[in-house]
């Protein structure tokens, strides 16, 4: 019977059951075989109400699908040309800025591509770009910003480090640290545009201080929101949930009643699809406790670290091996989902290598970000091969060179640990 | 009597959503005027944080239930995109009804707990009885395995 069980469970996981339940599965036949009553998976579930970083998650995305659903990508696209039109390559860095500020809200979920997508891809055509290049970064900038503040995925990082008691994993400072990789990557994909795009005839936009003023004014409410984050998290006043708080009131406020972009009767379901995705990450991240429970109680890590140990002698090679298991997990898996099942597993392991627990949540998400747009199933491809009507073979070949770049930074991110923690340690 | 199921599932799914977006607000105003009252004040409402804390828990069940009335569960589906035809279409209902069966039996544990915890009076914030609170849970849990139930009997989409 049990036998039996553990091989539906497997051929579920193949299919393409919905996450939760074959995690659900595997930690019930776990805590069955260990004759364990099955109460205790309910019992793990609401230790969901233990945690009040927990709160950030359904807060910080309402704030992002607020943001989606109203035109602050107009106003913020507006404002970044009439600011930066006048630099070579202008256009590609108002995407590269706009996806991240959009992304770092949203946390990559695809939403970014809906949500700026239409607007970038006419604008960087406009300018003179190729329709491959600008298909391209388009895409590639959909998962990028994941690791600046408020990072979603660096949040879930940090609550499932801390609920393994490991020290020193502080969300402010993975917040910190995220910041200087997730520049170089804006940087590299700017100075890559430059490079592609050399033959191209772009014309710059005149600097025009009277424009410039005229779109800050235009979307002054909106340039607030960087503040409020960064402020709060960089005073020490407030506590990530309570920054999600007054972020998600704020954003709600100036949408709905300042430039009245949403109306009232849209506000449920805009609460709705945004809550959509914040329950199916809780529910995994709920499920997750019982299950990594189960997997310690098993010695699954010490076996996993044991059986790593043996093969892999030096910290380089361990990082190498993390940083292709990661690519391909970044690819076939949610990045949400591959925190909360992976990091407990891993990171033990990582802190034996002498890895800082802060590098590696850094390495972590810099690595699923690029599985969003990796072939041959990176997320990002479908959605933006959707979006914009176009073949998924002509997505691999627009986003492939500018995997590389990013590549490249993650190989920097990887083996530069001192660029990563400049700030923290 | 189909047409009445479909009737009745269509109110619920509009009660959901209200129900939904009706906690995130709550936690929201919640939330800031905690933080009004603890840095203007220098005072606080001590039920406010373990009561976001457990609208959390609804959220995520919730959101959870909206998922499954769309669809839109995270799953590692590399395996649909290949697919076309009837063979989406059995995939998908053997999906459906393994995750049936699996929110059905966390649904039963789920009342255990909460009878357990209503025998045993377990109280939480302000001394409130916890069991109201938990309820969620149960409930939470039968709906998706009815949904997904549904779903594979009933529906017509290839999509899991």
């Amino acid at each position: 019977m049990k036998s039996l069980f553990t091989i539906v469970l497997l051929l579920a996981a193949i299919i393409g059951a919905p996450l939760f339940t074959i995690i659900l599965g595997g930690a019930g036949l776990g805590f069955w075989i260990s004759e364990i009553d099955l109460m205790v998976l309910p019992i793990e579930l609401y230790r969901l109400t233990e945690n009040t970083l927990l709160m950030a998650l359904p807060l910080f995305t309402f704030a992002g699908y607020l943001l989606s659903e109203s035109k602050t990508a107009d106003r913020l696209v507006a404002l970044s040309e009439a600011a930066f039109g006048w630099l070579p390559g202008g256009m590609v860095l108002i995407s590269l800025l706009a996806c991240a500020f959009f992304t770092m809200l949203t946390g990559g979920s695809g939403v970014t591509i809906v949500a700026l997508g239409a607007l970038l891809m006419p604008a960087l055509k406009q300018s003179g770009y190729t329709d491959k290049f600008s298909l391209g970064l388009v895409t590639t900038s959909g998962s990028l910003g994941l690791l600046l503040p408020p990072a979603l995925p660096l949040i879930i990082y940090g609550i499932v480090a801390q609920q393994m008691d490991i020290a020193n994993v502080d969300i402010q400072d993975l917040f910190i640290a995220g910041f200087l990789p997730a520049l170089a990557m804006i940087l590299a994909l700017w100075v890559f545009g430059l490079w592609n795009q050399r033959h191209q005839d772009i014309p710059l936009i005149p600097f025009n201080f009277k424009v410039v003023l005229k779109e800050v004014r235009n979307s002054v409410w909106e340039l607030g929101i960087p503040f409020i984050v960064l402020g709060g998290l960089l005073s020490g006043w407030l506590v990530i949930s309570d920054i999600a708080a007054i972020t998600a009131l704020y954003v709600l406020i100036i949408e709905v009643f300042v430039y009245k972009d949403i109306s009232f009767k849209k506000l449920p379901k805009i609460a709705a699809e945004s809550m959509k995705m914040v329950g199916g990450i809780l529910l995994i991240l709920g499920v997750a406790l019982a299950f990594t429970n189960l997997l310690v109680d098993m010695e699954v890590p010490a076996k996993v670290f044991d059986l790593i140990k043996s093969n892999i002698d030096s910290r380089w090679a361990f990082l190498l091996c993390l940083n292709i298991g990661l690519l391909m997990l970044g690819a076939i898996l949610d990045i949400f989902a591959a925190l909360i099942i992976i990091v407990p597993l891993i990171l033990p392991v990582a802190i034996e290598y002498g890895i800082d627990p802060i590098h590696l949540g850094i390495i972590f998400v810099a690595n699923m970000q690029i599985g969003y747009f990796t072939p041959p199933v990176g997320m990002n491809l479908f959605i933006a091969s959707y979006r914009f009507k176009r073949s998924i073979a002509e997505l691999y070949s627009a986003t492939i060179p500018m995997m590389f770049v990013l590549l490249a930074v993650v190989m920097l991110i990887t083996y530069w640990p001192e660029m990563v923690l400049v700030f923290v340690r | 009597m189909l047409k009445f199921v479909s009737k009745v599932s269509n109110l619920w799914a509009r009660f959901e959503i209200l129900l939904l977006a009706s906690i995130l607000l709550t936690m929201v105003v919640l939330a800031v005027l905690q933080i009004l009252l603890r840095n203007l004040f220098d005072s606080s409402l001590f039920w406010i944080d373990p009561f976001n804390r457990i609208l959390v828990l609804w959220i995520a069940i919730l959101g959870a239930m909206v998922a499954t009335r769309e669809k839109a569960h995270i799953a590692v589906d590399v395996l649909k995109h290949y697919l076309t035809g009837t063979s989406l279409v059995l995939i998908s209902k053997c999906i459906e009804v393994f995750a049936g069966f699996i929110c059905a039996a966390m649904s039963y544990h789920s009342f255990r707990f909460v009878y357990y915890e209503y025998l045993d009076g377990m109280k939480t914030f302000s001394d409130l009885p916890a069991w109201p609170f938990e309820l969620i849970m149960p409930f939470g849990f039968l709906i998706m395995a009815l949904r997904f139930f549904y779903s594979a009997a009933f529906s017509q989409q290839g999509e899991g």
